[in-house]
């Protein structure tokens, strides 16, 4: 295919896709539908209101997220040094793992109370779950060879620890800090779906109860972008610091 | 390995030095956890409502087990429903994707604006088309698994060796005999990992949905025993949530055993 027409098609999916969900909101296909500029209307009307929302929200996420970046990479650097660490908290990984976390927001609530603490808490714990098991998930396929082959060399354990482990599982802790940014959007704000008074997750239940999905979707499209600009930036981070392991 | 024996205690003494002491260690941990947990209760150092007993956790189980039996079913029944349906309409759409380049240059935009959407914030969305039911929260979970599946899906097939492609091509394999025979069961690992990311994405989908649908399950449990301060209904749900993933998890697993026997 010639690049002249996948842009001609992309274009056109473009359009039709702007098509289509402009024509089901004039026609009504589905309840409550806006069309595509009231959205807009709606964001230009209630900017201050949505900006303010976002700033909640985004200091709710990033407090969690770094809270939970910094307890992960903690743990996961302790648990590449400490094979008995490994082994003894092996059952809990292995939960953590599978853990619906958002199942954990009442417990946060139950335990803080309706307050900031209990949300940001959950963000860093939701966030920590997964930068920890991407580490913990990576120590075991640290190459045994390199291990051995640096000993052989004469590498002290800390040598080995510093130039082997932790070069190994760099890249998919990195992996997982992403996966945490993008995450901590959307759990910060599942977290203010239950006794929010304000922020994004507020702000979408509220305009619910009224039907309005044009400001619904406002809410949504700020997130999407919020979460989007995170995972960008970490992943700007990891193509400066990481150049090695992304090249490859 | 362990060889299966007719006395199963023997696998403890089979084990390799290094196997039996991580064993050992990870019932340590498990027995500091419950330690840490018994403490916490008995001592009274935290409040009451903070965390149940063992004791009043039996006790609910003996009381109303059929309810709460239910309501882990509704919530296990919607969570599969969601990842089953949503994942196979994904892997369609990536079939026909693979066969026909215009399908697929026209949907790639499309999917990239719906990709960064977080499912998870969507679930108001649902409730108010479908109402507070069955309908709301599996839509929601299908609408999750489509789009994680899709993307997946496509990078999977993506990533079929070049090597194979040209090999079997040689060979004169047709269009669909390359895409049954060489694509998909060459995407089968990544597919395999892709489906336990999913259906962790749909349990976790179908709970926050019944957060605020009220209409049964898991969710419902906790959100109870949150809103009446009854910490054993709100644990007894945490745990029973954590469960339900795991077993779901290791079914997975267990089917991918054989679908992944080549490899």
């Amino acid at each position: 295919m010639t690049r002249v027409r996948s842009l001609l098609l992309i274009a056109f999916s473009l359009l039709s896709f702007v098509f289509l969900w402009n024509v089901s909101s004039y026609f009504k296909l589905i309840p409550y539908f806006p069309g595509m500029p009231s959205v807009f209307r709606v964001i230009l009307k209630n900017y201050e209101f949505l900006a303010s929302a976002a700033v909640v929200t985004t200091r709710r996420a990033m407090l969690g997220l770094s809270l939970g970046l910094l307890a992960g990479v903690t743990g996961a650097l302790f648990l590449a040094w400490s094979s008995v660490a490994n082994a003894v908290l092996d059952p809990y990984i292995s939960l953590t793992k599978s853990t619906p976390s958002m199942a954990l927001i009442p417990v946060f609530i139950l335990w803080f109370g309706l307050v900031e603490t209990a949300r940001i808490a959950f963000v860093a714990v939701a966030c920590f779950f997964v930068v920890f098991v991407s580490a913990a998930e990576a120590i075991p396929n640290v190459p045994k060879v390199y291990q051995w082959s640096a000993s052989t060399l004469g590498a002290s354990k800390g040598d080995i620890y510093r130039s082997v482990v932790l070069a190994s599982i760099l890249p998919h802790l990195f992996g997982g800090i992403r996966n945490a940014a993008t995450l901590s959007f959307a759990a910060a704000v599942a977290s203010e779906f239950i006794g929010a008074q304000d922020g994004l997750g507020y702000a979408l239940i509220h305009f619910g109860i009224n039907y309005r999905l044009d400001k619904m979707i406002a809410v949504v499209a700020i997130i999407t972008l919020l979460a989007a600009v995170a995972d960008l930036t970490i992943n700007i981070l990891r193509r400066t610091f990481l150049r090695w392991a992304v090249e490859k | 390995m362990t060889r299966v024996t007719s006395k199963p205690w023997l696998v403890l003494i089979r084990l390799s030095k290094k196997q039996r002491r991580n064993f050992l260690l990870g019932a340590l941990g498990i027995a500091i956890g419950l330690g840490v947990w018994l403490a916490l209760v008995y001592f009274k150092l935290v409040p009451k409502y903070a965390l149940p007993t063992p004791v009043e956790l039996g006790k609910l189980w003996q009381r109303e087990s059929p309810r709460l039996l239910y309501n882990i079913w509704l919530t296990v029944m919607r969570a599969l429903c969601g990842f089953a349906l949503g994942s196979i309409m994904a892997l369609f759409v990536t079939f026909i994707r693979s066969w026909i380049p215009v399908i697929d240059t026209f949907i790639e935009p499309i999917v990239q604006i719906f990709k960064p959407v977080p499912p998870l914030v969507l679930s108001p969305f649902m409730i108010i088309w479908f109402g507070s039911n069955n309908k709301g929260v599996i839509t929601l979970a299908i609408w999750g698994s489509f789009f994680l599946m899709l993307v997946e899906g496509h990078e999977a097939l993506k990533a079929t060796p070049l090597v194979y492609l040209r090999a079997a091509s040689t060979l004169g394999e047709s269009k669909l005999g390359m895409r049954l025979r060489v694509m998909f069961p060459a995407a089968i690992p990544h597919l395999i990992g892709a489906m336990r990311i999913t259906l962790l994405l749909g349990i976790n989908l179908v709970i926050l949905g019944e957060f605020s649908a009220a209409a049964g399950g898991i969710g419902e449990i906790i959100v109870h025993g949150y809103r009446f301060l009854r910490p054993d209904l709100l644990f007894f749900g945490v745990l029973v949530g954590i469960a339900v993933a795991v077993v779901l998890d290791l079914l997975v697993r267990i089917i991918s055993i054989r679908l992944r026997r080549w490899v």
